[in-house]
């Protein structure tokens, strides 16, 4: 009883609540945009116009059926460009950096400081030579237009980080599997992938963020609406529903229901890709 | 098991790389050569020609850098970028901070201090685009919610187009995300406050200075790769970042949120002045080169 009543008593000290007010108001204030976006969303245009900030009834659910059919096709070009391109960025990634950690060949630093100088490198650099190129190569109004070079920006990190990883494995593990007769596919897929996945799942995830947000790219190459990603896709909605906020707003809702499904299911590696940009070089 | 501390090189030394190196390096190589260092290598070459896209080139020597460094536009983009840059990079800082410090002093409340950081975290997975354009919507003329908010506390005089008032469009572009405690520039400073060792903490309470005074001269101190970490990131972040302005205000009205990553998108996508854009491109990249190295020497520092 008496223990219980003095750690009541450090944890709501004056101290303690002032803080927490402090931090309440600013987590108030910060969600206050997406609060009212979620009100406005149950309104009609009339109730908005009457009432824009207290919530009023009926709840227009309709407006969730309208932009549900209008933003829907671009999730799921979305989760189609942004899967397809992690699968394959992890791929490579892992490839390269397996490769980089654990033999040795000529030209070995230096193709690997090849590799890294790009992190360093703005994509803004080359955004006009690289539309060219991925025009010419009849990629534009195409996933391949994004896919393709989303793969080869996004390795360069897996290529990084999964080297730094690799080196850390003890090497007993991968000498006792080569005299059992373990070939170099096998010691890759049996031995060091599986003992890194939590470092692999955290690069997926920041992959699939970066990608997902991506608007520049998808903005210069992708025209046909058919094939825009969601990024793109609800500047496009935006025209659509000028004259319905409500259902203006529960496209703008809706489009950030999958990263948050994905945060609600992977939040530790969400966190943790998060804060990596410090570590990044 | 100690051998393996000494013994951490690769397995076998070959000397030619073996069909399997090979095998598991080309397609990452490929990639990078074809849609990186091939686009990189161009658009630093034409940057010194006149050139609309096709095949036909001129060579202008440094006329698209003198044009540029002699053109007024681009000396108001840089201000703009200027101005965003300074006050930007304070507000994705400053309430960061103070936020992660408020947090890390609630630390003998796990049970808040967990809270707090969650709601500050999750903004962060909201799409870059839907804050954008809720704002954007905020912000309107017609159907916002500033304006009506202003009308209903009888201040409609104050009622305008945010964005597409020059007198205001900078500064709502700023003003964008308040009160901008930055979910992962909170993180790094929290994460900083948390390896701070605790005897530390323990004798600076003891000094009976005030909490505003420690915070300024002490724990700031505590935390400095951090905070010098996260300046350079947001500032080499905010550099790149134009298609924010893009989709709010496509830099206008007229050129009053310009920045020059707008005036090299507009240059190529707009005008067809895919050389000039380039030249552009080249000056951007030699900034933001110099700001990354900086970084990552800061970064070793603060690793040591």
């Amino acid at each position: 009883m008496i223990d219980r009543n003095t750690r009541k008593r450090s944890i709501h000290s004056a101290g303690n609540l002032s803080r927490s007010l402090f931090l309440s108001i600013l987590g108030i204030l910060t969600f206050l945009p997406f609060v009212f976006a979620l009100i406005i969303s149950f309104k009609d245009i009339f109730q908005y116009t009457h009432h824009p900030f207290k919530p009023t009834f009926p709840l227009m659910w309709s407006n969730y059926v309208i932009a549900y059919k209008l933003v829907i096709k671009y999730i799921f070009n979305s989760i189609l460009v942004s899967g397809v391109s992690a699968v394959f960025v992890i791929l490579l990634g892992v490839f390269s950096g397996y490769v980089f950690a654990r033999y040795d060949f000529p030209f070995k630093n230096t193709l690997f400081f090849f590799f890294l100088a790009l992190m360093m490198i703005p994509t803004v650099l080359s955004l006009v030579t690289r539309f060219i190129l991925v025009m010419n190569l009849g990629l534009r109004d195409n996933y391949l237009g994004m896919i393709l070079p989303y793969i080869s920006g996004g390795q360069i990190m897996v290529i990084f980080v999964s080297r730094t990883f690799f080196e850390n494995i003890p090497n007993s593990l991968f000498e006792s599997a080569k005299i059992d007769g373990a070939s170099d596919v096998h010691m890759l897929f049996n031995i060091a992938i599986p003992l890194s996945l939590a470092i692999i799942w955290t690069l997926v995830i920041m992959n699939i963020i970066s990608t997902w947000n991506n608007i520049l790219w998808p903005l210069v190459i992708i025209n046909k609406v058919e094939l825009m990603p969601i990024s793109i896709g609800l500047l496009h909605f935006k025209g659509q529903t000028q004259s319905n906020v409500g259902a203006m707003m529960a496209g703008y809702l809706i489009a950030s229901i999958p990263l948050l499904i994905v945060f609600v299911v992977a939040s530790k590696q969400f966190v943790r890709g998060l804060t990596s940009g410090a570590v990044k070089l | 098991m100690f051998s393996t501390f000494y013994k951490k090189r690769s397995i076998g030394i070959v000397r030619r790389p073996s069909i399997f190196v090979l095998s598991m390096l080309v397609p990452s190589l490929f990639l990078v050569l074809l849609f990186n260092y091939y686009p990189i290598l161009q658009s630093i070459t034409y940057s010194f020609f006149k050139w609309s896209g096709g095949h036909k080139k001129t060579f202008l020597g440094l006329k698209n850098y003198i044009d540029l460094f002699t053109s007024s536009v681009f000396y108001i983009s840089l201000y703009n970028q200027l101005v965003i840059l300074v006050l930007r990079t304070i507000f994705l800082i400053v309430p960061a901070l103070l936020v992660a410090r408020l947090i890390f002093g609630l630390k003998t409340w796990a049970k808040a201090s967990n809270f707090f950081r969650l709601i500050f975290v999750v903004p962060v997975v909201i799409p870059p685009i839907v804050v954008l354009l809720i704002w954007q919507f905020l912000l309107d003329g017609e159907i916002g919610l500033i304006n009506s908010f202003l009308q209903a506390v009888s201040l409609g005089n104050l009622t305008r187009a945010w964005l597409g008032d020059p007198k205001t469009a900078l500064g709502s572009v700023i003003a964008i995300g308040f009160p901008w405690v930055q979910g992962t520039n909170m993180l790094i400073f929290l994460a900083g406050f948390l390896a701070v060792d605790e005897s530390i903490w323990d004798s600076v309470t003891l000094e009976g200075v005030s909490s505003l005074q420690r915070f300024f001269y002490i724990d700031i101190h505590l935390i400095l790769g951090q905070l010098k970490l996260n300046i350079i990131l947001t500032i080499i972040q905010l550099m790149q970042d134009f298609v924010g302005i893009m989709v709010l205000t496509d830099g206008g009205p007229g050129t009053a949120t310009l920045v020059p990553g707008l005036l090299l998108y507009k240059n190529a996508f707009q005008y067809a002045k895919m050389g000039y854009a380039n030249a552009i491109g080249v000056v951007l990249f030699v900034v933001i080169l110099s700001l990354s190295i900086l970084n990552s020497r800061i970064g070793k520092e603060s690793n040591q």
